[in-house]
């Protein structure tokens, strides 16, 4: 990349940030209309990605208690969905006509089949509010956590000089064979795979590189953290700065560092949505309102280290400033699922379609 | 017999005919139809090859064939060799405290297959293991420095090792039988003859056991096939791939394919029905070839072992120690602590029970115990009741098809846990079963194992029921009681212990069963073995899973004493 398209890029960067602060402004108060529909339900069950608690601190809990201090009339059931497979647990309980939760979360290919089968509720989130910036493309969802994408090490095993500048192409260098970690799905090689970051010939390449090095792939993001934190693997690549965070904030440990390796991938968050055949649909609504406007971001961010980069003040916000960063355009991310197949097929993991 | 073809026979026949297909035949049908399409089961694709020509056009499904057989044939090697050795050491040797060892093999039965795992990954991990921070320290003291390892337990050899340890009690009591029972004639006109112990064992004591070695053998080779969790927990994480993870992994990862999951199936089933097969023929020979058991009074020699006596015996107690010591004490060590660690002072200041206080605190693992007693007393119960049932329409009656009735229960003994689970969601997911709300319930979880464990229950039954003659049934028929009353007073006291026995054998099974329970896992069906594993897998909560771990383990000791004692009642009421 250029200098000129890195000045294009913090211009956008600029610019974004600029438009979305009235957005996020005014959606602090949700319409009317679904507040009084709220009051009628008093209730809502949400399973969503954050945990309840992190080392017995409050993580999902603080930002529950913030929305019912501002809703006190609202009564919330909360359960993690974690991984891959809790999200698929979902999928085939909505299938079954069980509806698990008011609010809950799939990635988008999930969605999609969600959306097929007519199983998601349709809203039109735009006109309550949502920023177009957090609209999934099918208006069925709403991204609601941000991801920052970068290289977790262990300090004890890597000295932060080496650490710190470590970059996206050392995951795929054979200095680092057998201790590269990474999670099965390596988003960062999708984002990667786009003509206007990486490009197909060098992503397919970097990942036919990580399987000749035999990295390591994880099949949790959590265990791969716990693992490297015990020191049974010095780098994993693609970890989420939050987890990072995390590890630091609430079980205080300080022996891991994290590098923002440019381009900083910033996939899409966690798509959150409605169920067909949801008791509580007016209060669903209400807190998918809140979570995405200022107030629910802020405190996700300040128990979970991952609002929105748009709200000066987050963490991501802060970090990315000067950063080059790769997002995700609207027609690849369309064709994740291809991407993705390539990709595993070039690393040499098995199962796809 | 005439009421053996009435229509009360005809009628009870057919319905257990019907609930046999449902349970069996039907799921398999719609897995084997689901092979054949590409898509979501909530959004099914059109019919296609796709998922044949992608499975077998695929240079890594003849990888993980490899890996599967060589996973169960060099985990059966280390478990058949380990538990014959025992045996003959218990039954046929004047090795010390025998009787004490004949007890302390029983208790690896308490540590389920997943705890087992799990504990060796916090022994065997390559840099942080336990075992291996010690090997490291000791090389240290010599001068040799590495880095990691030198064992590394997310490996094919983790797995086999894993495997053929695990397996040594089930093979051992298979195999015990026959040392005890076998005819000494043989053994001793091999003495007579010159032979020295040795030569006797290898010539003459193990070719007469070959065929209930044999039985044992395959029988634990079905079960290597099949297992779960090694290739789960140590065998993904390593990048070595079996049939069993497999289809876990096309239908809970990344990119699901049930229909790909679907297509491994049908060969697995396949290759397991083949064992089953030879399973069979190998219990027919034993019984019909080799009659070893007669009905002469003896009492089989035993060999004296002379100064090897205490090194056959510190042979078992090293067994005893990796089996069961080390892997209970590091889980003991790993639930006390706040993140897991190898032993240091530093680490026994952290000591506390506080993931204890959360596992107990935790209303999910109320409901996950409370599941799990539902389904282990509901599948127990009905699969020795359905058992029963088939096993009184074919020995009792003389309805034409009994014996593919037999037939077809018996073949549920070689569909592995993961294809019962894989076919149960591609059938409860998809319309006409979709309407029965079966998917996400206990229930759904309960009638996956009863398909599993029917196959077992009903040899139990068969035999008890053949044992008993018909006469007493006719007595009751002269004395003018009715066919329900005749069965529950005097067939089933009579049957009783087996019925006990069959009970347990199934209840123990399936309050520690995994596969089933992890694929047809819903919000509300949880058991605590999925609760271990999500606290593990999801949770990424070593500690907390080690603490429900132990208590597990100590709930399954209750569970396996109780049932002891509730056989032997069983027993001394006949």
């Amino acid at each position: 990349m250029n200098a000129a398209h890195r000045v294009t890029e913090s211009l956008i960067t600029l610019l974004l940030v600029g438009w979305f602060l009235p957005a996020w402004a005014q959606q602090d108060k949700a319409p009317q209309k679904l507040i009084e529909g709220a009051k009628k339900e008093a209730k809502v069950k949400l399973g969503l990605t954050m945990r309840w608690q992190e080392a017995g601190k409050p993580s999902g809990q603080k930002i529950v208690e913030t929305f019912q201090a501002r809703y006190p009339f609202i009564k919330v059931e909360y359960e993690r969905v974690g991984g891959s497979r809790e999200r698929e647990r979902v999928l085939t309980e909505l299938a079954a006509g069980k509806v698990p939760y008011d609010v809950t979360v799939l990635s988008g290919t999930q969605l999609d089949i969600v959306v097929k089968a007519n199983l998601a509720e349709p809203v039109d989130w735009r006109s309550l509010g949502v920023h177009p910036r957090h609209l999934h493309p099918d208006r069925f969802g709403v991204y609601y956590r941000s991801q920052l994408v970068g290289i977790l090490y262990n300090r004890k095993l890597i000295p932060d000089a080496v650490g710190s500048k470590l970059t996206w192409e050392d995951c795929a260098n054979p200095k680092w064979k057998k201790k590269v970690a990474m999670d099965n799905r390596p988003r960062y090689l999708e984002i990667f795979y786009q003509p206007h970051v990486w490009g197909r010939e060098k992503t397919l390449a970097h990942a036919r590189q990580l399987g000749a090095n035999q990295t390591i792939f994880e099949r949790s993001r959590s265990a791969a953290v716990s693992k490297l934190t015990l020191g049974e693997y010095p780098i994993i690549c693609g970890a989420n700065y939050s987890h990072y965070r995390e590890q630091i904030a609430y079980r205080g440990i300080n022996h891991i560092g994290f590098t923002l390796a440019e381009p900083v991938p910033v996939p899409h968050g966690d798509i959150v949505f409605i169920p067909r055949g949801a008791t509580s649909v007016e209060t669903a609504k209400l807190w998918v309102v809140w979570s995405v406007a200022e107030e629910g971001q802020r405190v996700l961010d300040s128990v979970e280290f991952d609002g929105s980069p748009f709200i000066a003040g987050t963490e991501p916000n802060k970090i990315l400033k000067g950063k080059k960063t790769a997002t995700y355009e609207p027609q690849w991310e369309s064709k994740a699922e291809d991407l993705l197949k390539e990709i595993l097929e070039a690393v040499g993991l098995p199962v796809v379609q | 017999m005439k009421e053996g073809r009435s229509a009360g026979a005809w009628l009870f026949f057919f319905f257990v005919v019907v609930v046999l297909l449902w349970l069996i035949l039907i799921p398999l049908g719609q897995m084997i139809v689901s092979s054949f399409r590409t898509g979501h089961p909530v959004a099914p694709g059109p019919f296609t090859l796709k998922n044949y020509l992608v499975a077998y056009f695929n240079p890594l499904t003849y990888r993980m064939i490899f890996n599967t057989v060589l996973f169960a044939g060099a985990g059966t090697a280390i478990t058949v060799s380990i538990a014959v050795l025992f045996a003959w050491l218990i039954e046929r040797t004047d090795m010390p405290l025998r009787n004490l060892c004949w007890s302390l093999l029983l208790i690896p039965m308490a540590m389920p297959g997943l705890l087992f795992s799990i504990a060796y990954v916090f022994l065997l991990s390559p840099r942080s293991g336990i075992v291996n921070v010690f090997l490291r320290a000791l090389f240290g003291e010599i001068g040799i420095e590495v880095s990691e390892g030198p064992i590394n337990i997310y490996s094919l050899g983790g797995m086999i090792f894993l495997d053929g340890i695990r397996g040594v009690t089930t093979v051992f009591l298979l195999v015990v039988g026959a040392f005890r029972m076998m005819d000494p004639a043989l053994e001793e006109a091999s003495w007579a003859a010159g032979a020295r112990n040795w030569t006797t064992l290898r010539r003459v004591t193990l070719p007469v056991l070959w065929p209930a070695l044999l039985a044992a053998i395959i029988y634990e080779f079905s079960s290597s096939m099949e297992s779960f969790e090694a290739p789960l927990v140590v065998g993904l994480p390593g990048g070595v791939y079996v049939y069993s993870t497999m289809i876990y992994i096309s239908t809970r990862e990344p990119l699901p394919n049930y229909g790909l999951g679907a297509t491994f199936a049908v060969s697995y089933i396949l290759m397991a029905v083949g064992f089953a097969y030879f399973y069979q023929r190998a219990i027919l020979r034993q019984s019909e070839r080799f009659t070893t058991v007669t009905g002469k009074g003896y009492r089989p020699r035993i060999m004296a072992l002379g100064r090897w006596r205490y090194l056959a015996l510190g042979l078992f107690f090293g067994y005893f120690f990796i089996a069961v010591a080390l892997p209970l004490g590091v889980l003991i060590w790993t639930s006390l602590l706040p993140a897991y660690q190898p032993p240091s002072m530093e680490a026994l200041a952290q000591v506390s029970w506080q993931n204890y206080r959360l596992v107990f605190n935790e209303p999910q693992v109320l409901r996950t115990a409370w599941n799990t007693v539902v389904i282990t007393l509901v599948t127990a119960t009905t699969t020795v009741a359905l058992a029963f049932s088939v096993s009184w329409l074919v020995v009792r009656t003389k309805v034409r098809g009994r014996f593919a009735l037999d037939g077809l229960t018996f073949a549920s003994h070689a569909i592995p846990g993961v294809v019962v689970a894989l076919s149960f969601i591609l059938l409860y997911l998809q319309p006409p079963f979709r309407y029965l709300g079966l998917y996400g319930t206990v229930w759904i979880i309960s009638l996956a194992l009863i398909t599993q464990y029917v196959a077992f229950a009903s040899r139990s039954t068969n035999a008890a029921i053949t044992q008993i003659h018909r006469e007493l049934e006719e007595a009751g028929e002269v004395s003018g009681a009715g066919r329900l009353r005749i069965i529950w007073q005097i067939t089933y006291p009579l049957i009783r212990p087996a019925f006990i026995a069959a009970w347990i054998w199934v209840a123990a099974h399936a309050v520690r069963a995994f596969s089933i329970p992890l694929l047809l896992a819903s919000r509300e069906n949880r058991t605590l073995a999925v609760m271990l594993w999500h606290y593990w897998d999801e949770e990424a909560n070593q500690p907390a899973a080690a603490a429900l771990g132990v208590v597990l383990i100590l709930f399954l000791t209750l569970f396996t004493f109780s049932g002891r004692v509730l056989i032997s009642r069983g027993f001394s009421q006949k």
